[in-house]
C-alpha cells in the first residue's frame, strides 16, 4: 500500500481504513473532481470533450477488466464482447421498446453480468491461458449470435439508440454527455476503489497470488472467481450501454476481438492490480491514437518520398514501437513509476 | 536500472508534452482564396487496407485536378485525410480530429459500410455531410447527413437477376437460384426479405444459402453443396481472395461453367484473374465504376491524371476513390454558387447533394441523384464480366428499387 | 458417404498447415514461455518477402530462400535482444503484450514496404486435380501436405537427434540449469525465433500460394494457431501437429452439416466451442503438460 507521509500516525482503527488519510489528500481529491467537473467543460472545445467522453468510457471497462485480471488473476480477452453485450442490450430495449436510458443502462449491466457468470463457470478447472482462449471463444460465440440474431439485433445492418434523456434534457452533445460518462465513471472509480478493500477483494488477491494456497486457507475460490468475472463483465456492460448511447449507432464490426487484446495491453501498460493503473491505462489508450493522428502529417512532410499509404503504415510502426518501448523501460505500468514520482517527492531531500 | 528509469521518465514526459502540444491545434491561415477543406476517412492500414491503398493517390490527384481547373470557382479546395485503420474506436478520433480542425471539411468522404453506420450520428452532430463509399439502411432511414454512392446491394441484386434472365438464361423453364456470400456484414447486406419477394415474383427458386467464412481456408463443404443443389445463377458479396477460394475448390469438384457466379460491385476482377486465372471466366459483377478501358472515352481527366502523376496503383479501386470525390466536389461547387465561395458550410453542402440530379461522377460512374428521402445514389449498375481472362463491360442496367417500402418490390 | 469423404480428406489437408503454422508457436513457448501473438503478422511478412525476392528482383525460389535466411536471422536477433531480452524476469504477461506491440509494427511494415492490392507469386507448383474414388484432390494441396510432412519430419529430428536441438529442448526445461551446463540460453531464444520464423515463412508460403500475398487473410490464418496451440496444449510438438488437423477437420465438418441447420458461418464458431468442451475435459489441452502445483 502507499507508504505515509512522515508524521502521520494512525491512532484509532477509522484512521488506519480510512481511504483520505491526510488533509492534504483530500485537497488533492477536491481539486482533482473541480478540474474534471468544472474547470475542464469551461475551458475545453467540443474535439477535446470528445476525447474525454471516450476516455471516460474506457475507463469503466478498463476498471472490470483491472478487477478480473489485475486483482484475480483470470486473463480475459473477451472483454469486448461483454462490452458488446452491453451495447446491444441497450440497443435492442432502445430501439425495440423504446426504453430510456435509466432503464436500459441497469438492464445492460445486469445481462452482461449474467452472461459473466456462464463464462466464469469453466474458470473452475481451466487456468491461465487456456481461460484466456475460453474468453476468446465466448466473443466468437457473441458476434456470431449478433450477426445471426435476425430482427432483433438486425443482424449485419446496426441498430440505432436513443441519446439519454433525463428530465426532458437530451444528452445530445459532447458537453452534456461530458457530465453524464464522468460521474458515471467517477462513481465506477469509486466503487471499485471501496470493492478491493472489501473481503472479496483481498480474496481475489489471494487467488491471483496463489489460488490453491487460497483454498487451503478456506477460501471459496470457485465462487471468488465466478464474483470476478460477474463483477468485470457488469462494469463491461456498463461501458457498453454508456457507449451506445453515446454514440447513438451500433454495428456488430465495432467490437473486434483485437480491441480485447488491446484491453489487456493497456492495462499491463497502465499498471495492473491497481485502480490508477487502470485509469492511467485508459487515458494512454486514448490518448496514443491521438498522437499517432496528429503525428501522421507531420511524417508525411518529413518524407516527402513517402507514398500517402506508407505514411500510414509509418505511424502504424510509430504505435508499435511506442508501446515496446513503454513495456520495455516500464514493463510495470506507468502506476509504478507514478508511485515512484510520488514517493521521491514525499521523501525529498532523503534519496529513500 | 538507474539509466532505465531516467530513460523511462523521460520517454513519458515526451509522449505527455507531444499530447499536450498537439492538441493545442494547428494555426490557421487563409490565402487570397477562402480555403474549403474536404475530408477522407480511408483505411489504408488494417483489413481494408490492401483494397484501399489506392486511394491515397486518388484523393490527391482528384483535389490537384479539380484545383487545376478552378472547379469550385473563388475558392481553393484542401484535402484533409485521417487514416481510420479499419478500427472504429480509431476512425472516430479521426473523424473528431478532422471535424475539429480548421478549418474544418464541409464534407467528409467515408469509405466502409460499418464505420459509416457507427458515424451516422456523429455527422448529424457536427453537421458535416457523410458521402460514404459503403451502404446500409440504418444510414439511409431515417434520412440523415449520411449520403451512399453505390446503390443498395439488394438493388445491385435485382440488376443481376434482371441481366441474367434476360441476357444469360435460355434454358427452358425457371433458373434455380442460390446465395454464395461472405458470411459478414457486406457479404450479408443484399439478402432482405424484399430480395425474397423478387425472386418469388419472377418465379424462382432458391435452392441453396451458402456462407464463405472471413477467410477461407476450405470451402468444398459449401462447393459440393451448391453442386447438389443445382443451381444455375447465385448472387452474394466477396472480396477477390475469398471469392478465388470457392471458384479453385468448385474447379476441384469439377462444376466450372455450370454456375453463372454474381458479385456486388467491391469483387475487384482485375485482382480476381490474377488470382485464378481462366477460372474466373463467367464471373459478373454489378460495377458502379466505369470500365477502366473505357476512361479516356468517359472520364478523360482520370486517365490524364493517372498518366501525369505516373501512377501504378490499381485501377479499379483508384477510379473508384475518383468518383466519390466527384460527389463531394460537385457538391461543394453546388454549394459555393449558391452560397458563395467564402460561406460554404456542412449545411450548404448538405442542401446541395439533395439538389444534386443525374450527375454522372464526371463519367466515372452511373447517374447519381438525391433528395430529400432519397440517400442513395445510383439507379443503374454497369454489369461486367470476366471473359478469356479480361474484364467486359456489358452496358448500363437500371436497377430495381428494392429497399423496403420501393417502388419494385412485389407486393 | 462421398460428401463426408471429401470434407475428412480437404479438412485433413488444410489442417496440416494450420500445424505447420502453430509449431511455430509452440517452440517459442517451449523455449521462452512467451505466448507470441505476432505470429500472423510474421507469417505474413515472410510471405511478402520472399514475393519481393521472386517478383520485384527475379529472383529463382531457391535464391530467395537462400538470401531470406540471414534477414531472418537478423529480425530473430533484434526481436530478442530490443524486447524480449529487456523483459527477461518481468511478468510474462509484459512480453506477451510486446509481441503484440510488434505485430502492429511488423503490419506497419508490410503497408509500408508493400502497399496495395494482394500480390500473386509466378506459377511454379504443378496444377490438376487428381480423383480417387469419390474423393478429389489437387496436386497443389499434395504439394502443400508433403512439405509440410517434410519440415514436420525435419523439426523432428533436429529434436530427437541434433545436438543442437537437444540443447533447446534442455533449455525450455530450465533455464538457469542450462546456464549453469554452459548453455547461452540467449543464443537459443535467438534459435527458437529463427526457427518458429522459418516455420511461420513456409506456412505462409503455402497459404500465400492459395489466397495470393494478401496481409489480412494470412494475419487472420496465423491467429488461428493461437486456437490450434490451446487445443494440442502449449508446450507438446505432437499437440500442435494433432490440433492443426482437428481444427481443419472441424471446420470442414462444421461447414458440412451444421451450416445448413443453423444458417451459416459455423465454420468460425463451431472449433472454438468443441475447444471449449475439450478445455472442460482436459484443461492443458489435449498434450500439454499437467503442472504440478505446489504451495
Amino acid at each position: 500500500m502507499l507508504k505515509k507521509p512522515c508524521g502521520t500516525f494512525d491512532e484509532t482503527y477509522a484512521q488506519d481504513i480510512a481511504c483520505i488519510r491526510t488533509p492534504f489528500r483530500a485537497g488533492l481529491l477536491i481539486l482533482l473532481l473541480l478540474f474534471i467537473f468544472i474547470i475542464m467543460p469551461l475551458v475545453a472545445d467540443d474535439y477535446v470533450l470528445g476525447i474525454m467522453n471516450v476516455i471516460g468510457i474506457t475507463v469503466i471497462a478498463m476498471l472490470g477488466l483491472n478487477i478480473l485480471t489485475g486483482y484475480c488473476g483470470q486473463i480475459s480477452i473477451g472483454h469486448v464482447a461483454f462490452i458488446a453485450v452491453g451495447s446491444y442490450t441497450s440497443s435492442i430495449l432502445s430501439a425495440h421498446l423504446g426504453w430510456q436510458f435509466w432503464a436500459t443502462f441497469p438492464s445492460a449491466i445486469l445481462v452482461s453480468g449474467l452472461l459473466g457468470l456462464i463464462v466464469a463457470l469453466p474458470s473452475l478447472r481451466i487456468k491461465g491461458f487456456y481461460i484466456a482462449i475460453s474468453t476468446m471463444a465466448f466473443h466468437y460465440i457473441t458476434i456470431w449470435i449478433i450477426l445471426h440474431g435476425g430482427d432483433l439485433t438486425k443482424g449485419v445492418w446496426g441498430l440505432p439508440c436513443e441519446f439519454p434523456i433525463f428530465f426532458g434534457i437530451s444528452f445530445d452533445t459532447e458537453r452534456k454527455m461530458y457530465f453524464l460518462i464522468m460521474a458515471l465513471s467517477v462513481l465506477g472509480t469509486i466503487m471499485a476503489f471501496n470493492l478491493v478493500r472489501t473481503k472479496f477483494g483481498r480474496g481475489f488477491v489471494a487467488v491471483r497470488d496463489n489460488d490453491i494456497a487460497a483454498e487451503f486457507m478456506g477460501l471459496n475460490i470457485f465462487r471468488l472467481k465466478i464474483m470476478a468475472f460477474i463483477i468485470c463483465s457488469m462494469y463491461a456492460g456498463a461501458a457498453g450501454s454508456l457507449y451506445a448511447h453515446y454514440l447513438g449507432m451500433i454495428t456488430v464490426e465495432q467490437f473486434p476481438l483485437i480491441d480485447s487484446i488491446w484491453y489487456m495491453g493497456f492495462l499491463i501498460i497502465g499498471g495492473m492490480g491497481s485502480i490508477s493503473g487502470a485509469i492511467f491505462g485508459a487515458i494512454f489508450y486514448r490518448l496514443i491514437a491521438q498522437v499517432v493522428i496528429f503525428t501522421a502529417p507531420m511524417i508525411g512532410e518529413a518524407f516527402p518520398s513517402l507514398s500517402v499509404s506508407g505514411v500510414a503504415g509509418f505511424t502504424q510502426i510509430l504505435f508499435g514501437v511506442l508501446i515496446i518501448l513503454f513495456l520495455v523501460l516500464e514493463p510495470r505500468g506507468l502506476n509504478h513509476r507514478w508511485q515512484i514520482t510520488l514517493s521521491s517527492f514525499r521523501l525529498w531531500p532523503f534519496p529513500y | 536500472m538507474k539509466k532505465n528509469r531516467k530513460l523511462a521518465v523521460s520517454a513519458i514526459v515526451l509522449v505527455l508534452f507531444l499530447a499536450v502540444f498537439f492538441c493545442m491545434g494547428q494555426a490557421a491561415y487563409a490565402g487570397d482564396k477562402p480555403i474549403i477543406a474536404i475530408g477522407h476517412l480511408p483505411h489504408f492500414t488494417g483489413a481494408y487496407g490492401a483494397t484501399q491503398a489506392p486511394f491515397a493517390a486518388a484523393q490527391e490527384d482528384a483535389i490537384e485536378w479539380a484545383n487545376s481547373v478552378n472547379y469550385v470557382k473563388g475558392a481553393e479546395l484542401k484535402l484533409v485525410w485521417v487514416d481510420g485503420g479499419t478500427d472504429p474506436a480509431k476512425s472516430l478520433a479521426g473523424f473528431k480530429k478532422m471535424a475539429a480542425g480548421n478549418p474544418a471539411p464541409v464534407v467528409i468522404i467515408g469509405e466502409s459500410t460499418g464505420i459509416g453506420t457507427a458515424l451516422v450520428k456523429m455527422h448529424a452532430k457536427a453537421k458535416i455531410p457523410d458521402v460514404e463509399g459503403g451502404m446500409s439502411l440504418a444510414m439511409i432511414d431515417p434520412p440523415s447527413w449520411t449520403f451512399c454512392q453505390p446503390p443498395p446491394y439488394v438493388n445491385q441484386f435485382g440488376a443481376w437477376v434482371d441481366y441474367y434472365l434476360e441476357h444469360i438464361w435460355k434454358g427452358p423453364g425457371k433458373p434455380k437460384f442460390a446465395w454464395l456470400t461472405w458470411d459478414n456484414p457486406f457479404g450479408k447486406s443484399p439478402m432482405t426479405k424484399e430480395a425474397d419477394l423478387y425472386l418469388q415474383s419472377k418465379g424462382i427458386e432458391i435452392v441453396a444459402r451458402e456462407f464463405i467464412p472471413n477467410v477461407p481456408s476450405n470451402t468444398i463443404a459449401q462447393a459440393m453443396r451448391l453442386k447438389k443443389s443445382g443451381a444455375n445463377f447465385s448472387y452474394g458479396g466477396m472480396y477477390p481472395s475469398a471469392l478465388s477460394i470457392v471458384l479453385k475448390d468448385m474447379d476441384k469438384i469439377g462444376m466450372t461453367g455450370q454456375i453463372s457466379i454474381g458479385m456486388s460491385y467491391a469483387t475487384n476482377l482485375d485482382e480476381l484473374v490474377g488470382y485464378v486465372g481462366p477460372l474466373a471466366n463467367g464471373v459478373h459483377i454489378t460495377s458502379i465504376g466505369t470500365l477502366v478501358n473505357e476512361w479516356s472515352k468517359k472520364c478523360p481527366m482520370v486517365q490524364e491524371m493517372y498518366d501525369k502523376k505516373k501512377r501504378t496503383d490499381n485501377k479499379w479501386a483508384y477510379g473508384n476513390c475518383w468518383s466519390k470525390f466527384a460527389i463531394a466536389i460537385e457538391a461543394v461547387r453546388l454549394a459555393a454558387e449558391k452560397v458563395g465561395p467564402d460561406k460554404v458550410d456542412g449545411q450548404a453542402v448538405s442542401d446541395a447533394l439533395i439538389s444534386m440530379k443525374g450527375f454522372d461522377g464526371w463519367g466515372t460512374s452511373p447517374k447519381i441523384s438525391y433528395s430529400e428521402t432519397r440517400r442513395v445514389g445510383m439507379d443503374s449498375v454497369d454489369i461486367q464480366a470476366v471473359e478469356n481472362e479480361k474484364v467486359v463491360s456489358k452496358g448500363y442496367t437500371t436497377a430495381p428499387e428494392l429497399l423496403p417500402g420501393g417502388k419494385d418490390v412485389p407486393k | 458417404m462421398a460428401f463426408f469423404l471429401q470434407l475428412v480428406v480437404s479438412g485433413f489437408l488444410t489442417g496440416s498447415v494450420y500445424a505447420l503454422m502453430a509449431l511455430g508457436i509452440v517452440i517459442i513457448y517451449k523455449a521462452s514461455s512467451v505466448f507470441n501473438f505476432a505470429h500472423g503478422s510474421i507469417v505474413a511478412f515472410t510471405a511478402y518477402l520472399i514475393w519481393h525476392l521472386m517478383v520485384n528482383l527475379h529472383l529463382h525460389i531457391i535464391f530467395a530462400v537462400i538470401i531470406s535466411l540471414p534477414v531472418i536471422i537478423i529480425i530473430a536477433y533484434l526481436i530478442q535482444r530490443l524486447i524480449l531480452y529487456p523483459l527477461t524476469g518481468q511478468p510474462p504477461l509484459a512480453a506477451i503484450m510486446a509481441t503484440l506491440a510488434l505485430a502492429e509494427v511488423v503490419n506497419g511494415a508490410i503497408t509500408l514496404f508493400w502497399p496495395g492490392p494482394a500480390r500473386t507469386y509466378p506459377k511454379f507448383l504443378p496444377t490438376g486435380t487428381i480423383q480417387i474414388g469419390t474423393v478429389f484432390i489437387t496436386l497443389e494441396e499434395i504439394v502443400n501436405f508433403i512439405i509440410c510432412g517434410l519440415a514436420f519430419t525435419g523439426f523432428m529430428l533436429f529434436f530427437q537427434k541434433s545436438k543442437l536441438g537437444l540443447t533447446m529442448r534442455g533449455t525450455a526445461e530450465d533455464h538457469q540449469l542450462a546456464r549453469s551446463e554452459g548453455v547461452k540460453v540467449n543464443r537459443i531464444f535467438v534459435l527458437a525465433w529463427f526457427i518458429a520464423i522459418i516455420m511461420a515463412g513456409i506456412g505462409g508460403f503455402l497459404m500465400a500460394n492459395m489466397h495470393g500475398v494478401n496481409q489480412e487473410p494470412l494475419i487472420a490464418l496465423g491467429m488461428k494457431s493461437l486456437a490450434v496451440v490451446i487445443l494440442g496444449g502449449m508446450e507438446s510438438i505432437l499437440g500442435a501437429v494433432i490440433g492443426g488437423i482437428a481444427i481443419g477437420l472441424l471446420e470442414a465438418l462444421g461447414a458440412g452439416y451444421l451450416d445448413p441447420l443453423v444458417g451459416g458461418g459455423v465454420e468460425e464458431v463451431f472449433p472454438f466451442i468443441i475447444l471449449v468442451i475439450i478445455l472442460l475435459i482436459k484443461p492443458y489441452g489435449l498434450f500439454g503438460y499437467k503442472r504440478i502445483e505446489r504451495v
